[in-house]
């Protein structure tokens, strides 16, 4: 398992981190409003630290649906949020 | 308890085996970074996915997103792969590895942006309806419809003179379709009266407007020879002139090196792709170049041109950079009327006075 993951994370990790930054780069050429052309990295500070607050809070701690779906929740509205604005 | 106390002692034989090894490529986190390591994950993710399903939603950017996704998949499979292969290697030829790879990262990703985002601002096919409508309604307005191998070409001739009479045959900048241009033409009295005594047209590119087929460097090539042979066998038709604007000045180059033309206009030219390219991002020189699919090269066209063009630019131009329109000029064998015409952004061309007198005399005593 630990062999596993050894190879699979930095894989994964470089991947995530090469479409991320494409994605911002992009948002940037495509995006005139300056939230916009931060989304993503406003986004990952807020999911962060969202995700990090979540585990700290028992209410949620207690079940196990609530996370995901609080996480799932916030994203819907921040796209309706960048489709309409 | 005692167990405990085993484990630990293991533990930190361990870590001094490590350090007796000298392994000083390895890295280890801190511990404050390992508590929030996964938290971190689920904020790359998240930024990622909604980020991807934005740009699912936009026509611009789907194929572009799906283009990026799919390089992720293969980093992800190639650099899996290398750390397998490089498990049991020694820690320097790991690290060379990784660098390597992570340059090799950069490089993929931004080719893949390049390369499939360029196309996209360069080219803008569009439609204006209304302005087709409205043209419909307009008798000495025709309607064009070209039969090419790749598809038919849709425009418009506008009818000046009953007699046949020269005809201007205009090319649009990358924003513009045919409708629009004649009907601009039309509602303004000024630039109607610079084409005087001759006929005008304008045929949409490949995708722009109702023409069909895809729009690319080669496209653009054949269009204009496919529509010159059309209306120069037209009896209305004595002689064309050909006037490109942004965009479109490559393509009348490109016409005017392989047809007989009357004359030849020119408004913000470039000198090639490559300066279209860097106006955008001025980064592709050397081996970037490589990432330039539309390379329109407009000097090595003038080389052939017989005839003495004329050439309207501005230092003030955003889009075409003045220096690039100068590189042109100095290309044509039998020189060139170059105009500056200061102040004037790259939009502003067409609602110029003086470059409506410069087209007006050049039409008049070519």
């Amino acid at each position: 398992m630990e062999k596993f993951r050894n190879i699979l994370l930095p894989a994964f990790t470089i991947a995530l981190l090469g479409a991320l930054i494409s994605f911002w780069i992009l948002t940037m050429l495509v995006s005139g409003a300056p939230v916009k052309q931060g989304f993503p990295l406003i986004c990952v500070v807020l999911y962060t630290v969202l995700s990090f607050v979540l585990d700290k809070v028992a209410y949620v701690k207690e079940r196990v649906w609530m996370k995901p779906l609080i996480l799932v929740g916030v994203a819907a509205v921040l796209l309706l949020l960048l489709i309409l604005l | 308890m005692e167990k405990k106390n085993e484990i630990i002692d293991v533990e930190e034989q361990t870590t001094e085996l490590d350090k007796g090894r000298g392994n000083r490529f390895s890295y280890e986190p801190p511990q404050w970074l390992k508590g929030i390591r996964k938290h971190i994950y689920i904020g790359l993710i998240a930024a990622l996915l909604i980020t991807f399903v934005w740009f699912l939603t936009t026509d611009m950017m789907r194929g572009v997103a799906i283009a990026i996704l799919i390089t992720a998949a293969v980093i992800f499979f190639l650099r899996a792969v290398l750390g397998i292969v490089i498990a049991k290697k020694p820690g320097k030829i790991r690290l060379m590895a990784n660098t390597i790879f992570v340059l090799f990262t950069v490089i993929v990703f931004f080719s893949v942006t390049i390369l499939t985002v360029a196309p996209k601002f360069l080219f803008c096919p569009n439609f204006d309806e209304e302005a087709y409508a409205a043209l419909s309604e307009i008798e000495a307005a025709e309607e064009l419809s070209i039969k090419t191998e790749h598809g038919v070409l849709n425009g418009w001739f506008l009818h000046q003179s009953d007699a046949p009479a020269p005809l201007v045959l205009y090319m649009e900048g990358n924003g513009g379709n045919s409708s629009e241009a004649v009907k601009n033409l039309l509602e303004s009295p000024e630039k109607i009266a610079v084409f005087n005594g001759c006929h005008f047209a304008c045929i949409d590119y490949p995708s722009y407007g109702k023409s069909e087929g895809e729009i690319s460097d080669d496209a653009l090539r054949q269009y204009a020879l496919e529509v010159y042979d059309y209306l120069i066998n037209r009896q209305e038709v004595t002689e064309i002139i050909v006037m490109g604007y942004s965009l479109g000045t490559g393509v009348a180059n490109y016409l005017a090196s392989q047809r007989d033309v009357a004359g030849l206009i020119l408004m913000a030219p470039y000198a090639d792709g490559y300066d279209l390219y860097n106006g955008m991002v001025n980064v592709f020189y050397g081996p970037l170049r490589l990432l330039v699919t539309y390379k329109m090269d407009a000097v090595e066209y003038a080389k052939s041109v017989e005839i003495k063009p004329l050439i309207l630019a501005s230092p003030m131009d955003e889009v075409v950079s003045y220096n690039s329109s100068q590189r042109l000029f100095q290309a044509y064998p039998n020189g060139c009327n170059f105009v500056t015409v200061d102040g004037i952004s790259h939009n502003s061309f067409w609602k110029t006075q003086i470059v409506l007198d410069k087209i007006a005399e050049y039409i008049k005593e070519r």
